[in-house]
């Protein structure tokens, strides 16, 4: 009897193994999202920086500024060794009267600028002006549309819901790839999954190593911002 | 219609219609609507360059464009003639229809210039009329964003809250106008935002329930908050558009029922008024559609608007209708259901 049941029990070991052999297998890689920290509103408004880039002064300066948000106001959009710094976390971007430095048509040149030198900037488009179907451009490229004569509690809703996506790891992960000038698709699926390996881990040095290994310098300043960024806590 | 002193067809319509001066002659109206040979002459006329034609009765035909589409003027014997058997019998027969071609000349050059007026004027309107349009919204942006500073900081009357929903009525308003004036502006809109439906129709019924009083009508509001991905700047136009509506064709003294439900990977939002009307649910999205004549305000713009935001956000939107009850039905992919239900 003895033997017997020894035995049976060895071939449910052996099939309990198996099974969880296979179940690591098929296990799904955890995504970007399992690794975003729950952030709270006080942490929000302490870690994110706004430029808002408007000829005029809206209301909602001063309410962002009462909110206790770091908010820079930029009449033209001129500042543009900040915007290269990447500092800013979000950027809301009038239409009309600014950016004019960089082409003529005015806050989209800006927003497109932005996008290049800073894609890890998420971008509001701020307007309540009609645009032509050429400008709607504007409204295409930028991460949100906030109407200028929305309320002012709904423009703050707005703009910390997409405060907060500026700190997700996806969005900063799309930032790298964007910055990186990876087209090719199993590139971007390598990178993701070095990115999940490392932040399991929390190194961020092996990383930057695969980065380096793959492209061949990670040390590029806007680069090494954005990789900072993913790996910084934020809770 | 074109201002003509003489008798002129709209070749678009197939339609003769009588000048201000000179109305066409009672053979001529009897022609057009019963010969062949007619029809066929005006078809062929519309596909010939503009210029001097004779019907196969005789009568002096001048095709010319205005607005974009061809006109004939006709039903007159013009000066100088074809000098056909049949012209001089209809000149004989209908004297008042004599006409000089230099007039029938003046006419086209006049309308020419009153063509070119036209599109002068619309291109300035172009140019000033968004322009004007944004100080408008800016000036209802002061008005709605102090009136919810002062609320907010307890300075607020009940004044001052009327106010405030007058200003997003506007709003709203504003959004209509916008997204109708330019679809595909609308259609470039970023759809990434997250929207809270059920909170989103609960702030809607409180814009429109001074309305809703007016009327003796109640709003009630009941379900789940699901969660959407959309643009925040054109999908509340569509539970504004549905509400707004419901109002508007609603019977008084009658409750109006939005419900917001998810289900699966979906949403539904359902919105249920009892009616007078004789709503077609299939024609009611059709731009233009109107079916309260002229005792309810309205272009018949606001369900063309909405069908178009919804299949933006890749959604349907369809109308049922059950003896004097319409339901708007709006379903949409959904992210998620947030905790608390509550109902109003």
């Amino acid at each position: 009897m003895g033997p017997i049941l020894i035995g049976r029990l060895s071939v449910l070991c052996r099939s309990f193994n198996l099974i969880m052999i296979l179940k690591s297998w098929f296990k799904k890689a955890p995504s970007l999202e399992s690794f975003d920290q729950t952030l709270t509103r006080e942490r929000l408004i302490q870690s994110g920086r706004i430029i808002l880039v408007d000829d005029e002064t809206p209301l909602l300066i001063q309410e962002l500024k009462d909110e206790g948000f770091a908010v820079d106001h930029d009449l033209e959009g001129k500042d543009l060794h900040n915007l290269e710094s990447q500092i800013y976390d979000l950027a809301i971007l009038d239409y009309h009267g600014v950016g004019q430095r960089l082409g003529s048509s005015q806050g989209l040149d800006l927003l497109k600028h932005i996008r290049r030198v800073s894609p890890r900037t998420r971008l509001i488009a701020y307007t309540s002006r009609s645009l032509n179907a050429a400008e709607s451009e504007f409204f295409r490229l930028s991460h949100s549309v906030l109407p200028k004569d929305l309320g002012l509690g709904d423009s703050l809703v707005l703009i910390e819901s997409e405060l907060r996506k500026a700190f997700s790891k996806e969005h900063l992960f799309e930032a790298l790839i964007s910055k990186l000038q990876l087209s090719k698709p199993q590139d971007k699926q390598y990178f993701h999954d070095a990115l999940v390996k490392a932040l399991s881990k929390g190194d961020e040095s092996t990383f930057k190593e695969a980065i380096t290994k793959a492209v061949g310098d990670a040390s590029q300043k806007a680069v090494e911002i954005i990789i900072s960024k993913l790996f910084v806590v934020t809770t | 219609m074109i201002p003509s002193f003489l008798p002129v067809i709209d070749v678009m319509s197939m339609t003769l219609h009588d000048g201000s001066r000179v109305s066409a002659c009672a053979f001529c109206k009897k022609a057009f609507q019963s010969k062949a040979e007619c029809i066929r002459h005006y078809e062929k006329v519309h596909l010939d360059p503009p210029g001097y034609y004779q019907c196969p009765f005789g009568f002096t035909s001048r095709s010319f464009y205005f607005q974009g589409q061809m006109w004939i003027m006709t039903g007159v014997v013009a000066f100088p003639r074809f000098s056909t058997a049949e012209e001089m019998e209809m000149g004989k027969r209908y004297p008042a229809i004599k006409v000089a071609r230099e007039d029938l000349e003046k006419i086209i050059i006049f309308l020419a210039e009153l063509d070119g007026l036209r599109a002068d004027v619309i291109e300035k309107a172009a140019k000033v009329f968004p322009q004007q349009f944004h100080e408008l919204r800016k000036l209802n942006a002061a008005v709605l964003q102090n009136a919810e500073k002062e609320i907010r900081e307890n300075r607020g009357t009940a004044a001052l809250q009327t106010i405030q929903s007058a200003a997003e009525l506007m709003r709203n308003n504003f959004d209509i106008l916008e997204a109708l004036s330019n679809i595909d502006t609308m259609r470039a809109l970023p759809l990434d935002d997250t929207i809270n439906v059920y909170d989103l129709v609960y702030k809607t019924r409180c814009v429109f329930l001074q309305r809703a009083t007016s009327r003796h009508m109640e709003i009630s509001v009941t379900g789940v908050r699901a969660i959407v991905r959309g643009s925040r700047k054109s999908f509340p136009i569509v539970p504004a558009v549905l509400l707004e509506n419901a109002i508007k064709y609603g019977r008084s003294w009658s409750t109006i029922r939005a419900s917001v439900s998810g289900s699966g990977k979906f949403m539904l939002l359902i919105v249920e008024n009892e009616t007078d009307y004789l709503i077609d649910p299939v024609t009611c999205f059709t731009r233009g559609t109107r079916f309260a004549g002229d005792s309810v305000e309205g272009g018949g713009f606001g369900l063309f608007l909405a069908k178009e935001i919804v299949l933006a956000h890749h959604g349907e939107i369809r109308c049922e209708k059950n003896g004097g009850t319409v339901r708007m039905l709006v379903k949409m992919p959904m992210e998620k259901v947030v905790p608390s239900v509550t109902s109003v």
